[in-house]
């Protein structure tokens, strides 16, 4: 679980979040949603760590995390995967290679087994055959899809994706949100910013609708886009869905 | 004058032997280079202030000064400093003097090039190692350095041809390197003109031939 209290994020003078309050409970999937600058990607990155809130606190399960605390980030990323909407895959490595990094250097696993756990992995996004492959040999959506398998290998209980289709061809989205979907019915907790309305409406419990940095509707997906609460909402879905 | 007196095999093994002088004195500067180069870019991007200031007062005060100066520093400068403090006389050995001079001068350079290349690393492969739980020391040592050290090589080339070149400022302080043995054939025979495109060649076929290697090392590490 993830809880974030009276959350303020700053840019210089400009305002990416305030005082946000928002829980992802084990076991849910939530998108945030919303239009460019709203502030869902730095909600996203500041959850974890990837910026640091300017005010408000920020709790893994009842643990109070200071993400200034070597101890505090370690903790969170034992718990978590991230997936980048550019991917980040390391590339000087194989997919090999990015795989096993964390998992030997970090866990300290050994490298049979993690090679094994590695080639199931890749088997269950479909790169098989990309195993000795470098990232620039790849695809967009492999790209991606060897990126999530890679932040599977630390065997995350929550995964935070950050756009993860915004920079992929059109026909390439299909193949990852199938990997994303597939770790929903699999169970995992997951927080997913995405401009995709229909896969958010396919796999969420609850979509979260953010403007200008504050959280502007929480609703469960049937309603959020055929009742929404808020005008705001419907005006925005009125804008995005021809 | 005829230039047959000049163009002998004997006189160009002298020149050979002297351009092997040149390119070790270089070589040895350029690995001393980029280690100080290594530690003081580090320096420079510490989070500690008083290491960061000593980065860049070294940076400043090395691309501040002419390298003849630097020379002349450590051959006629520091035996006296070395006097004043410790009261005995330094006897200093003209090729460590230099291989010091241009392996301090070479640091400077070699700390800014590395530095510019861990900064332009994308931010992402950091945080892609943080999110993965690696410390700080591991994706600098397994992620941001080999990433950096791939794009090093054509610059860390070309300070190496650099140096070779400059290596010719220690006639100076009486190195018998290419530059000055092509000036003493010169005085020899009266004719500077010979020698000193004897010199010249040679100095070419060093830095040719090792722009070539590491235009093809390069192309092998591009990823």
């Amino acid at each position: 679980m993830i809880k974030a209290l009276n959350l303020t994020k700053k840019f210089g003078s400009t305002i990416a979040l305030e005082n946000i309050d928002f829980t992802l409970h084990d076991g849910e999937v939530v998108c945030l949603i919303g239009p460019s600058g709203s502030g869902k990607s730095t909600l996203c990155r500041t959850l974890c760590g990837l910026e640091i809130a300017d005010m408000g606190e920020i709790y893994y399960d009842e643990r109070k995390i200071d993400f200034t605390n070597d101890a505090d980030s370690a903790y969170v990323y034992s718990k978590i995967g991230f997936v980048f909407q550019h991917f980040h895959l390391f590339p000087h490595l194989t997919v090999k290679q990015n795989m096993l990094l964390a998992p030997l250097k970090v866990l300290k696993e050994n490298p049979d087994d993690a090679l094994k756990k590695a080639k199931e992995l890749l088997a269950k996004v479909g790169l098989s055959d990309k195993l000795e492959s470098y990232p620039s040999e790849l695809s967009g959506g492999q790209k991606q899809r060897a990126a999530i398998a890679r932040s599977l290998m630390m065997e995350p209980q929550i995964m935070l994706f950050d756009e993860p289709t915004s920079a992929l061809d059109p026909e390439m989205v299909k193949e990852v949100l199938t990997v994303m979907k597939d770790l929903c019915d699999r169970g995992m907790t997951m927080l997913i910013v995405t401009h995709e309305m229909n896969f958010a409406r396919k796999v969420a419990n609850r979509i979260v609708f953010l403007e200008g940095g504050h959280i502007i509707e929480e609703n469960d997906p049937e309603n959020f886009f055929l009742h929404p609460k808020m005008p705001r909402t419907q005006q925005f879905l009125d804008k995005i869905q021809y | 004058m005829n230039i047959q007196v000049i163009l002998t095999a004997e006189n160009f093994a002298i020149l050979f032997k002297a351009a092997l002088i040149s390119l070790s004195i270089a070589l040895v500067s350029a690995l001393l280079g980029a280690l100080i180069g290594i530690v003081i870019a580090f320096f420079k991007l510490s989070q500690n202030r008083f290491l960061k200031i000593i980065g860049n007062i070294y940076v400043e005060l090395i691309r501040g000064t002419p390298m003849l100066l630097q020379i002349l520093f450590f051959f006629l400068g520091f035996p006296v400093l070395y006097q004043m403090i410790t009261g005995s006389y330094l006897r200093v050995n003209i090729y460590i003097c230099g291989i010091v001079a241009m392996s301090v001068n070479s640091g400077a350079y070699c700390a800014e090039l590395i530095r510019s290349q861990i900064i332009n690393i994308d931010k992402g492969q950091f945080e892609a190692g943080k999110t993965l739980g690696l410390s700080r020391k591991q994706i600098m040592r397994y992620i941001i350095l080999p990433q950096a050290m791939r794009r090093l090589i054509a610059p860390f080339v070309s300070e190496f041809i650099m140096l070779i070149k400059d290596s010719s400022l220690l006639g100076t302080i009486g190195v018998v390197e290419l530059l000055q043995q092509a000036r003493l054939l010169g005085t020899t025979y009266y004719n500077y003109l010979i020698p000193l495109l004897m010199a010249s060649a040679y100095y070419l076929l060093m830095t040719i031939c090792i722009s070539y290697i590491a235009n093809k090392l390069e192309r092998k590490l591009t990823i």
